[in-house]
């Protein structure tokens, strides 16, 4: 009986195998110039007003589709104008007169007009959802007037004490025509399926199964841009999002964890770091009387190592945070230096608070026994991808434990999670990230105004001082003057110690060599699209 | 007559309950956007949902809530349907294989791997094959990049069916339960008579094979939809159980009448299959439904 070579029998699996990667190499390649990325979040209603809750996979999107009156600049720090020509305010800052861009048009072929503004503000004030500036425009709006094509006023009853006046305007405009004067919040609307915008891409297409296809508006009023097509893809989590990556599917990775940037970062990939303005903190609730105290406050600071949890957890990628700013935040102050890990200085300030070491436990008791023991709530977060959190809160918890603290860790879903932290406040500890608009407004978090359900003041911190100081802080104009009070606030704060501030890490972008130039906007990441470019044969 | 439409009208007794039953256990998701809505208030919101038949929209989608079903639920009828034909394929293979040739050892290392293989969780073997795909063919086999014939396309589908197949020992209690049937069948007394005879026996072991093959699928529907949310999740298959999932993780916009749609298929297409056992086993066995 004939038997078949092994050697032979091993060319022929190799050679088939060979094959296979042909064959499928033909598949794995994009298209010309479609650029792909993915997401983990499905989009849902596309219509920016009608969410729920604000969904930073949706922003981006949107980033592509709609346009603002003013975009803030993150690399100049300042306000540029898109779809405002020019804007105009009394000297008491009552009435804005606001001139618009001239040439835009909607996707549709429909030009851009000032009624389109006025609708878009009229939405926002009559929608259900919790949209930035809705409460705002229904209380200081007195009056929209449309005085022609191009120009709108708005009257208002007391003046807008944001701290740039461009925060005032929405964030995008929506098309008045398509809506027909329907104020109500229905989603069969087709612009909820299918928007329509100003921006460099016009919708194309979605699937039920997640994906979204833009192409080039061909008729955009600016600088178009390079790439003439793009789909938004679903993905189920970020290990099949890094291997499409990788197998050049897909072309973009919005966020990868630091521990797996070794995997990407290879011959077809790089990754492009950028700032965020999120930083991660542990409240602490002063409605909890041993946490009022400022020397327990003062040891758990100090009994954090933080620099350990950035180089561990982040590959050392973002920054010791000193107080609420981030380093490139406005009216961030240069001279504060972060608390340093200090065990034996956290130990001694829970004596002078008045405890004493159990031998037995290793935790501070005090006088009638009872052991230093907080409830740390932490959110589970289960669409994440590779979160370190949990690392986080394991290394704080081993932290306490070091200086005789004891901290009991209390799980919740998103949804308790947000119940708990605004609205029971049944936490002794609880982590935060809180992410800040170009606006940087800290005063929500500690102005005792906001001590009241669903206020952002959520461990009712209060310090008249700081109140007077971000009053004064609001109702300054002068830049100068704006900074000394926000550098008062600062030290206040880093005295007082109403959370500890562990760091923000900066977030990576994973792309393909083929895109260069490519500069990412923090919050909506493709601001910069038009400015990207395509390097074909790579 | 009188049986069927008894038979017909408990299982639809059972749907109402079942569904009943998921909107009480809704009442406990944890919902920030409920906070301060009495459990009572809140069952009865999706209790109302069901009697208006009022879906809606999908917040997950965006698309009407039946279209987002009838897309979902063709996708995971596709899973199942595609593991079951396979399990009974691979099972029916195997054990005639060791019927007519116990001693070939070919078949006895096949019907060995065949056991060992299919003991291994359905979560292990998705993981593997995809990460198998990846390393060496560089395709993720995801669900959107099925389109024309070509290998990603086909990897997409053949993949997700063959761990669906192949984990949660699905396969080999199967080929066991089948397996012993037909030495039982072989051995019984009635085969031997038709065999003295010199009559064909394989038409009657086959038709005896029928009750049993539909009781083991029967009992092993609940497995395959378990591991049907799992294939669907680990290769994007955005069918039911991954809509349910994505329904119920969004905080603060939970689509609850995406939860309900979907859990309304899974249990129409459990009774179906109920049913049509039922019905199977009294045309192919009358003589089971004579008390």
């Amino acid at each position: 009986m004939e038997t078949m070579n092994p050697k032979f029998r091993l060319h022929q699996i190799v050679v088939f195998f060979l094959l296979l990667s042909a064959f499928s190499a033909g598949d794995a390649v994009s298209g010309d110039r479609e650029f792909i990325y993915s997401e983990i979040t499905p989009s849902g209603n596309l219509n920016p007003y009608q969410q729920a809750i604000a969904r930073a996979s949706n922003e981006r999107l949107y980033s592509l589709i709609y346009q603002p009156l003013f975009r803030y600049d993150f690399f100049e720090q300042d306000f540029h104008r898109v779809l405002a020509q020019e804007v105009e305010r009394s000297s008491d800052n009552k009435r804005i007169t606001l001139h618009l861009r001239r040439g835009v048009q909607w996707h549709d072929g429909t030009p851009f007009t000032a009624a389109d503004v006025e609708f878009t503000i009229r939405y926002i004030m009559q929608s259900d959802q919790g949209i930035r500036n809705r409460d705002l425009y229904n209380s200081i709006i007195q009056e929209i007037r449309i005085v022609n094509e191009r120009m709108l006023l708005i009257n208002l009853s007391e003046p807008y004490q944001g701290i740039y006046f461009e925060g005032f305007f929405p964030n995008w405009i929506i098309p008045a025509h398509l809506f027909n004067d329907d104020f109500s919040p229905v989603a069969d609307k087709d612009i909820s399926r299918r928007p329509v915008g100003t921006g460099p891409y016009m919708f194309n297409q979605r699937t039920i199964e997640g994906s979204v296809s833009l192409r080039r508006f061909e008729d955009y009023w600016a600088d178009k841009p390079l790439i003439e097509r793009i789909r938004m893809e679903l993905s189920s989590d970020l290990s099949t999002m890094i291997m499409r990556l990788q197998a050049r599917i897909s072309s973009l990775v919005i966020d990868v964890p630091a521990d797996r940037i070794p995997q990407v970062e290879t011959l077809h990939h790089r990754i492009l770091p950028y700032q965020s303005y999120l930083i991660q903190t542990i409240g602490f609730n002063f409605r909890n009387e041993r946490l009022s105290d400022q020397k327990i406050r003062q040891a758990i600071v100090y009994g954090t190592d933080r620099n350990n949890m950035l180089q561990q957890w982040y590959g050392g990628r973002g920054e010791l945070l000193a107080g609420p700013f981030t380093s490139e935040a406005p009216f961030f102050d240069v001279n504060m230096d972060p608390y340093p890990h200090d065990p034996d200085r956290a130990r001694e300030l829970i004596q002078e608070a008045g405890y004493r070491l159990d031998s037995r436990s290793g935790f501070f008791v005090d006088s009638n026994g009872s052991r230093l023991s907080f409830n740390f709530v932490v959110p589970v977060i289960f669409d994440g991808g590779d979160s370190p959190l949990q690392n986080i809160v394991a290394d704080f918890r081993e932290n306490m434990r070091n200086i005789g603290i004891e901290v009991i860790i209390r799980n919740r879903t998103r949804d308790d999670y947000e119940v708990t932290l605004f609205r029971e406040h049944d936490f002794d500890l609880i982590f935060v990230e809180w992410e800040f608009s170009p606006e940087y407004n800290i005063s929500h978090l500690f102005h005792s105004t906001h001590i009241r359900p669903n206020g952002l003041n959520i461990g009712a911190y209060q310090n008249v001082h700081v109140d007077n100081l971000l009053n004064a802080f609001q109702e300054a104009r002068d830049p100068a003057t704006k900074m000394g009070h926000m550098r008062n606030v600062q030290n206040i704060l880093r005295n007082d110690v109403p959370y500890v501030f562990l760091l923000s890490a900066h977030k990576n972008a994973a792309i393909d060599y083929r895109y260069v130039g490519v500069r990412i906007d923090p919050f909506y990441f493709f601001t910069y699209i038009n400015q990207w470019q395509v390097v074909d044969g790579f | 007559m009188k049986k069927v439409i008894t038979i017909l009208f408990y299982n639809i007794l059972l749907f109402v309950a079942v569904l009943v039953t998921i909107c009480f256990v809704m009442v406990f998701i944890p919902d920030s956007s409920k906070h301060g809505v009495s459990l009572a208030s809140r069952f009865l919101d999706y209790v109302m949902i069901l009697v208006l038949f009022d879906f809606g929209y999908s917040l997950v989608t965006g698309f009407p809530i039946w279209d987002t079903i009838l897309s979902a639920g063709l996708k995971s009828l596709l899973l199942v349907s595609g593991g079951l034909l396979l399990v009974v394929l691979v099972a029916s293979v195997t054990v005639i294989a060791q019927i007519n040739w116990p001693e070939n050892k070919f078949v006895i290392l096949w019907a060995f791997l065949v056991r060992k293989v299919s003991a291994v969780p359905i979560l292990i073997w998705a993981t593997v094959l995809i990460f198998l795909s990846f390393t060496f063919l560089s395709v993720v086999p995801v669900y959107q990049d099925i389109s024309g014939f070509n290998l990603t396309s086909m990897l997409a589908v053949a993949l997700p069916l063959l761990a669906l197949a192949s984990g949660d020992n699905i396969l080999g209690d199967t080929c066991n339960r089948m397996l012993n049937r037909m030495q039982e069948l072989n051995n019984s007394l009635f085969i031997r008579a038709l065999e003295a005879r010199g009559f064909q026996t394989r038409f009657h072991i086959l038709r005896n094979m029928v009750p049993e093959v539909l009781s083991i699928l029967s009992s092993r529907i609940s497995y395959l939809i378990t591991g049907m949310i799992v294939v669907e999740f680990i290769f994007n298959w955005q069918g039911l159980g991954w809509m349910i999932w994505r329904a119920i993780i969004a905080e603060g916009e939970k689509d609850y009448a995406l939860v309900l749609a979907c859990s309304a298929c899974i249990v129409l297409f459990v009774i179906v299959l109920n049913i049509t056992r039922d019905i199977s086993l009294k045309l192919s066995n009358p003589h089971l439904y004579v008390n």
